[in-house]
């Protein structure tokens, strides 16, 4: 049976599409799988950068579609998992150098012999983003608990429905449950109300993200991440089973009331 | 680039009692339409040099900027613009400020506040229906002749507009017009309403912001079923908890 490919995109930029990408990536590999990464985002190349893979570029995306190149010579293997592999964007064309039905037939293809084929898509909802969700089985999107980043996930959300793709699954990244609290960010039963979709995962904003995107490396190897633990997580429900939604809390709380907590008696 | 040359959006020249008038699309960029004008004159110079023109916005948005553009084009191949006219009375006073007078051949939209005076085109029973089963999320619009029933939200950044009542069974989070060609006795009724904008003839309200808080979507406002209606020039939102509700046809 093929594999899934699934696109990660978001509308707004900056909410962490690629950094999604590259931890659920990592994180299915850990967990056995045979995973394939496309970097979509054709002019505006990161992916490489976030898992470190940069200086081994030869080929990319562009190289492929115009068979410049075979499929696995583009392919660059994971430092640390050789059953992950990345074909990254092309730095010096622009978004219309491929085509939907090209990343369709690509992406299939790779269905063939992965697992999973994960396609970060660019902001936007323009060509790379059409592009993004040609071949798609599955999409999700990932939004942050701002106003905006909600709206422009709405819009995506609405132009995937009218592609015929599946309902996409929603990941809300950047939570900050002390800001909920204090009632200045919008709470994960705020965003699901207004976008109506199921809820993948909830990544919690973490310092570590910066500091492992900046090395090259993912915070799903950093046992201590919460960010982490949530897209190991979200990689579990990727592949169907059911892991259920830690609740994320202010992390102001009482001596004592930690300590009930930690014997199971207080909620809250 | 034949692609986005089909895409352009479609301009119609009509002969009229006011003389050659030039029908713009509700949709595209002003660039797009700077083309199309382009365009369609290129086919027929001869017919136009030397023209006295209307520009009949129609439903489209007035934005002075564009219209400008547009003279600049009609200018550069010897068209004189006579003047430009659209069917909203927003638009219509937007001309007004620019210095045109709108063509008179629409019925004239009721004065603001005003709500005796206006007698519905079509009996407000006889208006045909529409009804929607989906969710309207951003970016996403409806535009129906009649009254317009929806079983989904409207989410912020979509609109819905229609010539007589709008219900939807579920949130309104977006713009909601209706009574959109002048009906002030239109009505709009949600299991939920918390909208951006909600507008009724040529009155428009949004909601007053009950705190300064106002940093989420999801503001507790017209929480459970509530009509929106005017009342004396104001548009007001009210519970709505069944028929004898309902407001009076004016």
């Amino acid at each position: 049976m093929a594999g899934h490919i699934v696109t990660i995109t978001s509308g707004k930029g900056g909410v962490g599409k690629t950094t999604t990408t590259a931890n659920i990536g990592t994180a299915l590999a850990m967990q056995g799988r045979n995973v394939v990464l496309i970097d979509a985002d054709i002019g505006l190349r990161n992916l490489d950068i976030v898992m470190g893979l940069e200086n081994r570029i030869v080929y990319d995306l562009v190289d492929v579609v115009e068979g410049q190149c075979r499929v696995r010579q583009a392919m660059i293997r994971d430092k640390r998992f050789p059953n992950l592999s990345l074909i990254p964007a092309a730095q010096t064309r622009d978004k219309e150098a491929v085509s939907p039905d090209q990343m369709a037939e690509l992406t299939r293809e790779l269905a063939e012999s992965h697992d999973f084929v994960l396609v970060d898509s660019p902001a936007g909802i323009e060509q790379g983003f059409r592009n993004a969700i040609a071949g798609a089985t599955a999409v999700v999107v990932v939004t942050t608990p701002e106003v905006s980043a909600v709206r422009d996930a709405d819009r995506i959300i609405g132009l995937v429905e009218a592609a015929e793709l599946p309902p996409p699954r929603l990941i809300l990244n950047r939570f900050r449950p002390d800001m909920v609290k204090r009632g200045d960010m919008m709470d994960v039963p705020d965003v699901e109300e207004i976008l109506a979709i199921d809820l993948l995962g909830v990544v919690p904003e973490d310092q570590t993200i910066i500091t492992s995107t900046n090395r090259g490396e993912v915070a799903v190897f950093d046992s201590h991440s919460p960010a982490g633990s949530a897209f190991k997580d979200i990689a579990r429900r990727l592949q169907g089973e059911t892991i259920a939604f830690p609740r994320y809390e202010a992390a102001q709380v009482g001596v004592m009331s930690r300590f009930l907590r930690a014997l199971g008696f207080a909620r809250v | 680039m034949n692609e986005s040359q089909a895409r352009l959006p479609r301009i119609v020249v009509r002969g009229t009692r006011d003389g050659l008038v030039i029908v713009l699309p509700e949709r595209g960029t002003t660039r797009e339409l700077v083309q199309a004008l382009g365009q369609r004159i290129a086919g027929a110079e001869g017919f136009f040099r030397g023209a006295e023109i209307v520009l009949d916005y129609g439903t489209r948005t007035v934005i002075a900027e564009e219209i400008a553009v547009l003279r600049q084009v009609l200018d550069e191949r010897g068209i004189t613009l006579r003047t430009a006219t659209a069917t909203g009375f927003d638009s219509r006073s937007t001309l007004r400020t620019l210095g045109y007078s709108p063509l008179s051949a629409m019925p004239q939209p009721p004065v603001r506040g005003d709500e005796s005076h206006h007698v519905p085109v079509m009996p407000r029973d006889e208006l045909p229906t529409r009804y929607v089963r989906r969710t309207f999320r951003s970016g996403m619009s409806l535009h129906h002749p009649g009254h317009l029933t929806v079983l989904g939200d409207v989410n912020p950044g979509a609109e819905l507009t229609a010539a007589g009542d709008i219900i939807v069974f579920g949130s309104i989070r977006g713009v909601v017009h209706a009574g959109v060609m002048g009906d002030m006795g239109a009505i709009i009724a949600a299991l939920l309403m918390t909208p951006t904008q909600l507008r009724i003839g040529t009155i428009y309200g949004r909601p007053s912001e009950p705190n300064t808080d106002n940093r989420t979507d999801a503001a507790p406002l017209g929480e459970g079923p509530s009509i929106a209606h005017l009342d004396g020039g104001e548009l007001i939102i009210v519970p709505w908890y069944g028929g004898r509700d309902i407001p009076p046809l004016h």
